[in-house]
């Protein structure tokens, strides 16, 4: 892991407003991700987990502070902006593996890819590779119906890291699977992203995946608590 | 559910415009055609539209049979008609129809005084003109009015325009069943001053009004025995009356039309509503569960969704009645003013509005209460249960060339396409839907596109430029006065009478045309049987024969082959069918020259000619330097009028269209509105993936071209299977229709459908575009 921050949050708070109450989601938040790192966050319902990702990921905009991720400022990016960097430069990873029902693995694959400027040579070749270096070269025709949530989310991973983005943020991706299956899913994307040299952003409210963290972050009323 | 209203607006409101649209055109065209009806017959009425009205060579009054106490008869009026022509300074002489009245403010097609007054009792130097007269060729109050009638020239001062019953609708040659405004001067003069030059009463014509109740046959009847001694030339009834009869056919026509749109519209109410509302309670089914469970009854919870259908089908019926009058309106002055009708009435037709809102909302509580009752028939336990997740069907996909092409399109487009095949059913009915309306409009245009092209080829067919009508029979010797004008190239001369036809105890009023042998000029459209045989003279002895037009042959029972008698001037003639025709004029009956002549009783005499000119658009100016010329009608002319006369069912037909391409956005706005919020969490997907709210855009707006295109191209089949028929239809009714497709009367709907329908997405795509991207990621359900 290099020593060299790939993201950085400075004094990062976020609010929304519901009707007449105003609810402080991220207080003030400082923190820095090392390019190369697993993060796992940790945290109860609510404590900002997922906010902190929406930010980090060009999801969202801080309410005061700065965000700035590979370089970029994400406070001051126009939504068009945020698209473009969220196409070139971040992978999700969802809870409920988020394949477009109607596109086959392979498909699910290119279509990350797509947004990208890339040769559609390139777009087949990358997803071809990721989803053999995920274990599934044999379904790559398969569509998300016919295949188990393990392997669904391993296209999801697949997804993410075709892009070979210098950031991977992962909501809960193991939260809707059995045990073994969270782990192999959790294992192969460790594994993976190193290849891509990517930093991965795990929130998860999964004890057992803090051992593939390089750092384990606690997140309590809105602030890093650890 | 009433307060569940806002959350559903876009539903609400397709379903709102949707019964709207249905209301605002059912009862908006049928008020329409009510209201022409009603300024028809209420002017009539009100103006005394002559029951009867006969025609004979003139002659002194005193020796008309006594007209007095023939039971039925209320009210008698003697007239004199001369036909002329009209000088109009700069322009081509005008027919015109001068009309002496014993009555110069008649009770027998009375006056309506638009302008100035009646003529004076004692007054002879001046006259009343027709309002289109003074529409059409600038005559005011106070000109002086020239009218030329063979030799002699009538002068008279214009001190009225009025609005007369007898001509509310006119015809410039009664040959062709064809309006043409203004083409004829109507100037009505004392008959005094006649009386006063002659010496005596000069009469041609008489009008009868009947006792209300009365009998018209058997009144009509007691008339032609008292008028027995009369050289009668025509006997016209009120409905063969070409004002009557013109209204009523062109109205009935566009009636035929109304119910196939009004079906469409049910149709498509039905569809745009049991879809709404299956997705509600798709999305309500948790709510709907845990209520029956709590022991909610069926039945009440029914109650529930009818009443909210209810409000909406009202709001939509209620926006409907106000667009009803807009679209009443509409139709109506559009055709009233095609027809050539100076004056419109409208009326508001409470037993129509309430029909039109009635079906709509009948077929919407059906839409409505289908559905529900589907799902409450079922046990709590298994309405609690979410719905599936729609499973992925892509057998239309995987056929083979389709599904090859669908995969050389990039992700998104492919993704937009695949999902119409995720949900086949809502895909086809969606498609289905927008096909009918689409079809159906464009149905309709090629239907009158095909009217048009044969009316227009039957003209065509015939090579006669101008038809020229002249003032009274003339020795056939004199068409060489009409030959030797530099501009005619051929003239043939033709004669037309009034006869009356009897077949068993049928009688008809019809008119005989005589057709000179070999004739270059006028061909017959045969639909059955032959023509009859030429012959330059006729031989005693020899049998006559005629072509009949196909509806005076059904109105007399006749069969080709068969024998029919023509009475006329108190003589009787036999004749046999030997063929049938296809006419736009009804009651024709097409004879050899030599027939006519001896049967109209004017032998070595024409009635008219049909000339041919050296230059297509010579408009027979020239002409009417010819002493016995009374009116031109140029072919060319004839076309354009026949072209007005369909634009008042293109009126009809261009709100269909209209009217199909709101509820085909309606269709898509509902289709594509549940597509995306089922496919919400896709969409936000693709926002984290880094889709610019272009490509989104550009995806949801491809599920919704998708559709478009899909309908459009459905649409052709189903226009052209839907026209056949309706021209198979008119043919049988009226004339041989010869369909025609042409590119245009797609065009005139499809390219607008393009265009218009994938907008009815855009709600959708709001949507997606304000929805916030990671809430909509990890959505699970459907909402």
């Amino acid at each position: 892991m290099r020593t060299d921050p790939l993201a950085q949050l400075h004094q990062v708070t976020k609010s929304y407003r519901t009707g007449e109450v105003t609810v402080d989601v991220l207080r003030g938040v400082d923190l820095v991700l090392q390019r190369d790192e697993l993060v796992v966050v940790h945290g109860v319902s609510g404590c900002g987990k997922t906010t902190l990702l929406n930010l980090v990921g060009a999801l969202d905009v801080p309410s005061s502070g700065d965000v700035v991720v590979d370089g970029a400022s994400i406070s001051s990016m126009t939504e068009r902006a945020r698209a473009r960097f969220r196409a070139a430069r971040v992978g999700f990873v969802f809870q409920f593996y988020n394949l477009l029902p109607t596109l086959t693995a392979i498909e699910n694959v290119e279509a990350a890819l797509e947004v990208l400027p890339l040769r559609r040579e390139e777009i087949r070749r990358r997803a071809e590779h990721y989803l053999t270096a995920i274990g599934l070269g044999a379904k790559v025709d398969k569509f998300p119906s016919q295949l188990s949530g393990g392997e669904q989310q391993r296209v999801g991973i697949a997804r993410a890291l075709a892009k070979e983005p210098p950031l991977i943020l992962a909501d809960e991706p193991t939260g809707n699977l059995d045990e073994d299956s969270g782990l192999e899913v959790m294992r192969l994307m460790s594994e993976l992203r190193r290849s891509v040299a990517a930093t991965v952003v795990v929130v998860t409210h999964n004890p057992n995946l803090s051992a593939f963290a390089d750092r384990v972050l606690r997140i309590h009323h809105g602030q890093i608590a650890s | 559910m009433r307060r569940d209203l806002w959350h559903m607006r876009w539903r609400a409101l397709a379903i709102v415009l949707t019964v709207a649209s249905g209301v605002a055109i059912y009862a908006g065209i049928y008020t329409g055609l009510l209201s022409l009806f009603w300024t028809r017959d209420s002017i009539f009425t009100e103006q005394h539209f002559a029951d009867l009205q006969v025609s004979f060579l003139p002659d002194d009054a005193r020796n008309l049979p006594d007209l007095s106490g023939i039971p039925g008869v209320a009210r008698v009026e003697r007239r004199l008609l001369f036909p002329g022509t009209v000088r109009v300074p700069g322009r081509r002489p005008l027919a015109a129809l001068m009309t002496f009245l014993e009555h110069p403010a008649p009770g027998v097609h009375a006056f309506k005084v638009v302008e100035g007054r009646l003529v004076g009792p004692d007054e002879f130097d001046t006259a009343v003109i027709d309002i289109w007269l003074a529409k059409y060729h600038g005559k005011r109050l106070g000109d002086e009015i020239e009218v030329k009638v063979g030799e002699a020239t009538y002068r008279r001062r214009v001190v009225g325009i009025v609005i007369t019953p007898e001509y509310f609708v006119s015809t410039s040659s009664p040959a062709y069943f064809i309006p043409e405004k203004g083409s004829i001067g109507f100037v009505f003069a004392n008959l005094g001053a006649i009386t006063d030059t002659l010496g005596f009463t000069m009469v041609n014509d008489l009008v009868f009004l009947y006792e209300r109740g009365a009998d018209p046959a058997a009144v009509k009847a007691r008339v032609l025995v008292r008028l027995a001694k009369l050289n009668v030339q025509q006997v016209l009834s009120r409905e063969r009356h070409f004002a009557y009869r013109y209204i009523q056919s062109q109205l009935e026509g566009v009636r035929a039309f109304v119910p196939a749109i009004v079906l469409v519209l049910l149709t498509l109410t039905f569809i745009v509503i049991a879809v709404n509302v299956s997705r509600m309670i798709a999305a309500d089914r948790p709510q709907i569960g845990a209520l029956m469970a709590l022991g909610y009854q069926p039945g009440r919870l029914l109650a529930a969704y009818l009443e909210v259908t209810l409000i909406l089908g009202l709001v939509g019926g209620a926006l409907g009645l106000a667009g009803a009058f807009l679209v009443r309106d509409i139709f109506a002055t559009v055709s009233a003013s095609s027809m050539g009708m100076p004056e419109l009435r409208t009326l508001v037709d409470p037993p129509t509005l309430a029909r039109a809102l009635a079906w709509q909302l009948a077929v919407a509580l059906v839409a409505t209460a289908i559905p529900v009752v589907r799902l409450v028939r079922r046990v709590p336990q298994a309405v609690i249960r979410p719905a599936r997740r729609p499973v992925v069907h892509l057998r239309m996909a995987s056929i083979r060339g389709i599904a090859g092409a669908i995969r050389q399109l990039p992700s998104g487009y492919r993704y937009a396409v695949r999902n119409l095949a995720r949900q086949p059913v809502r895909s086809a009915v969606t498609l289905a839907s927008i096909a009918l309306a689409l079809g159906v409009a464009t149905a309709y245009r090629l239907s009158v596109g095909s009217l048009d092209t044969t009316l227009s080829g039957w003209l065509a067919n015939d090579k006669w430029d101008l038809a020229v009508d002249f003032l009274h029979p003339v020795p056939l010797d004199r068409i060489d006065e009409l030959k030797a004008l530099p501009s005619v190239k051929q003239a043939e001369p033709y004669f037309s009478c009034y006869v009356e036809l009897r077949a068993g105890d049928r009688i008809e009023d019809a008119t005989v045309l005589g057709l000179v042998p070999g004739s270059q000029l006028s061909m017959l459209m045969m639909a059955e049987g032959r023509r009859f045989r030429e012959s330059r003279r006729f031989r005693a002895g020899a049998e006559r024969e005629a072509v009949l037009s196909r509806d005076l042959s059904q109105r007399l029972n006749l069969s080709v082959g068969q024998v029919f008698e023509a009475h006329t001037m108190n003589e009787r003639f036999p004749v046999r069918l030997v063929g049938l025709s296809w006419a736009a004029v009804g009651a024709l009956t097409l004879m050899p020259f030599p027939v006519a002549e001896e049967i109209c009783q004017f032998p070595g005499k024409a009635s008219g000619a049909y000339v041919d000119t050296r230059v297509d658009t010579d408009s027979g100016s020239a002409l009417y330097d010819v002493d016995f010329v009374a009116k031109v009608l140029a072919k060319r002319d004839l076309l354009t009028q026949v072209r007005q006369v369909l634009s008042v069912m293109i009126v009809v037909l261009d709100m269909a269209t209209g009217v199909s391409v709101v509820v085909g956005m309606m269709v898509i706005l509902t289709s594509v509105n549940l597509s995306v919020l089922e496919n919400d969490r896709d969409f936000g997907t693709l926002r984290a993936l880094g889709y610019s709210r272009g490509l989104i855009s550009t995806i949801v707006l491809t599920e919704a071209v998708v559709y478009a295109v899909g309908a459009v191209l459905l649409s052709i089949p189903i226009a052209v299977g839907t026209s056949v028929y309706l021209n198979a239809k008119m043919s049988a009714a009226w004339i041989q229709v010869h369909s025609s497709f042409s590119p245009s009367a797609f065009a005139g709907v499809l390219l607008p459908a393009l265009v218009l329908i994938p907008l009815g997405s855009l709600p959708s795509l709001r949507h997606v575009l304000n929805r916030d991207v990671l809430t909509a990621a990890r959505a699970r359900a459907l909402e």
